[in-house]
């Protein structure tokens, strides 16, 4: 079991060194977020840009301190083992700009696998390639790889990495419904063997659903959990039309998936007003019904 | 440490380096172009009796010390390019996740550029010796040899406090300009030290580069060993045992407090 206990975060302005501006205000990421992962289940984590699912998931590999909270695993405390934490998790972020262009997405593979690891067993990364579908490309310059073979080049590492924990941070971006597909089925296998984990967070749900075996939704810097769905279930937004008219919608509803507005929109205001129980839906898996 | 891991680092960055072909040239090149400058300029140059000290000439004298202080100081410059250089790639914050231990990670990140300067340095030293008529004694060089690695793990202790100050300003080192140009002036590289006038002269023996180049010289051009040199070794030697391990508990604490800031892989 993997849990994830009060976890915060706040960006703060007052970075001297990187530019002073008063007219910045803290930004609180995460505000004691807890959750369980159960192994062999893929469980994403939806929100809007900018609710804190990078943050969390740079928190859970090592690559940001939290504020306060902790991750418990295999009985190891984040905050007193994060050398363990960081080695058996894999991370697949977002931004191909942490790959070196120079060298071949061979060259790149052998190097994060010999630095992290001491070695680089060759035949390890050439069957990651295979069964991802970029072994043509080994020799080709990082630089030249297109789009969606750059977003595959990040799953190979973190599949090298470590065979434990999968961490990946928007990973279908990039990549065309086939690949998709194809990634989808290899991934579903993955976590079905061994203890294993995985999390997933993406801001559309469409390209997730029928795959993933549970849901916790992120958005101001909350978990919507039953436990917190206090804070949550009375939010609405209220929609002015240009034209007079206006209408109420979920705020669940609208940062998840998008809503076609019925007319130009004036103004959109957030208020407390009806009762949503789309948290609880959502984990159900049936988004049809929201 | 972990060496290989560091080979690790050694690879990617030679594989790096001849990608640019015409950058690798042209360093090599400018060597040329420096021994040349500066063999013409010793012509020009009636060495003083400060020079004499060391060397009959001014171009043995001053070849020793480019040389010698490029390489023993290549630890402050490199371990702050390679920083910023991981920064600018977006690849600092994987590779200081807390996955692999932050010594391996700087070692391996200043490796290849150390190794590439002792060539050039060798380089430099064989180039003269072939074409310029460099002469230097070469039954003591494991002499010069030891306080060029004192020197160097002083200059490393600086450049990884460099590397901690860069972390968090990402750019603009006071440190590094501090001591890459002050160090030009004071410890002696293109004139002897002992011509300064003495409120000058002062700055002079806070640097390692001063009593290391003033041993190196007088190894290479004089034969002295040890038993002669003994005050500058005892001197260097106190110079890395206090600044290297305060070094890297700088250097964590910056790198705790990037973490906190979520500005590790931001330039």
């Amino acid at each position: 079991m993997f849990r994830i206990e009060n976890i915060e975060k706040t960006y703060s302005p007052l970075n001297i060194f990187e530019g002073l501006n008063w007219k910045k205000t803290p930004v609180k990421v995460l505000k004691k977020v807890s959750f369980t992962l159960e192994k062999n289940r893929i469980i994403a984590l939806l929100g809007c840009n900018g609710a804190g699912k990078t943050t969390l998931l740079k928190i859970l590999s090592g690559m940001l301190l939290p504020d306060g909270g902790d991750v418990l695993w295999d009985g190891k405390k984040l905050s007193e083992n994060k050398e363990y934490f960081a080695s058996h998790i894999g991370y697949i972020g977002p931004e191909d700009r942490s790959f070196y262009w120079r060298l071949t997405l061979y060259e790149n593979m052998e190097f994060f696998c010999g630095f992290f690891e001491g070695h680089a067993d060759r035949e390890k990364i050439l069957s990651v390639f295979r069964t991802l579908g970029i072994d043509q490309y080994r020799d080709t310059p990082f630089r030249m790889l297109s789009a969606g073979t750059k977003a595959k080049a990040q799953l190979a590492r973190g599949l090298l990495w470590s065979d434990r924990f999968l961490i990946l941070d928007e990973p279908f971006a990039n990549i065309d419904i086939k690949s998709r597909e194809e990634i989808k089925g290899f991934l579903k296998k993955w976590i079905s063997e061994g203890e294993r984990y995985m999390l997933i967070t993406s801001h559309h749900i469409d390209e997730l659903e029928d795959w993933i075996d549970e849901v916790f939704v992120l958005t101001d810097g909350f978990i919507m959990e039953p436990e917190n769905e206090d804070v949550f279930k009375k939010q609405m937004v209220r929609v002015e039309y240009e034209e007079g008219d206006s209408e109420y919608l979920e705020y669940a509803d609208l940062i998840m998936q998008g809503v076609k507005f019925k007319g130009r929109p004036k103004k959109i205001e957030i208020v407390k007003e009806g009762v949503t129980d789309v948290i609880r839906r959502l984990k159900d898996g049936s988004k049809k019904d929201i | 440490m972990d060496p290989r891991k560091i080979y690790s680092f050694i690879k990617r960055d030679f594989r790096e380096f001849i990608s640019y072909p015409l950058s690798a040239l042209f360093t090599f090149l400018s060597v040329f172009l420096t021994l040349f400058i500066f063999f013409y300029l010793s012509r020009v140059i009636s060495p003083g009796s400060s020079i004499l000290k060391y060397s009959g000439d001014y171009f043995s004298f001053v070849i020793i010390g480019i040389a010698f202080s490029s390489a023993a100081t290549s630890g402050l410059n490199t371990i702050v390019s390679a920083l910023r250089n991981e920064e600018m790639k977006g690849t600092l914050e994987i590779l200081l996740s807390g996955r692999v231990k932050t010594i391996d990670v700087l070692t391996g990140l200043m490796s290849f550029n150390i190794i590439f300067e002792l060539f050039r340095m060798l380089f430099i030293l064989v180039l003269s010796a072939v074409f310029f008529g460099l002469k230097i004694h070469y039954d003591k060089i494991y002499v010069s040899i030891i306080f060029l690695l004192l020197t160097f793990f002083t200059f490393l202790s600086l450049g990884i406090i460099s590397g901690g100050i860069i972390l968090i300003t990402k750019k603009g080192n006071p440190l590094s300009f501090l001591v890459n140009q002050a160090n030009l002036l004071f410890s002696g590289v293109y004139f002897p030290y002992e011509i300064l006038p003495l409120w000058l002269k002062v700055f002079s023996f806070a640097f390692p580069t001063t009593y290391a180049l003033k041993a190196i010289r007088l190894n290479l051009l004089q034969g002295y060993g040890f038993d002669r040199l003994y005050g500058e070794l005892f001197i260097l030697i106190g110079f890395a045992a206090v600044l290297l391990p305060a070094s890297v508990v700088f250097f964590d604490q910056a790198l705790k407090l990037c973490k906190k800031w979520g500005s590790l892989n931001t330039y």
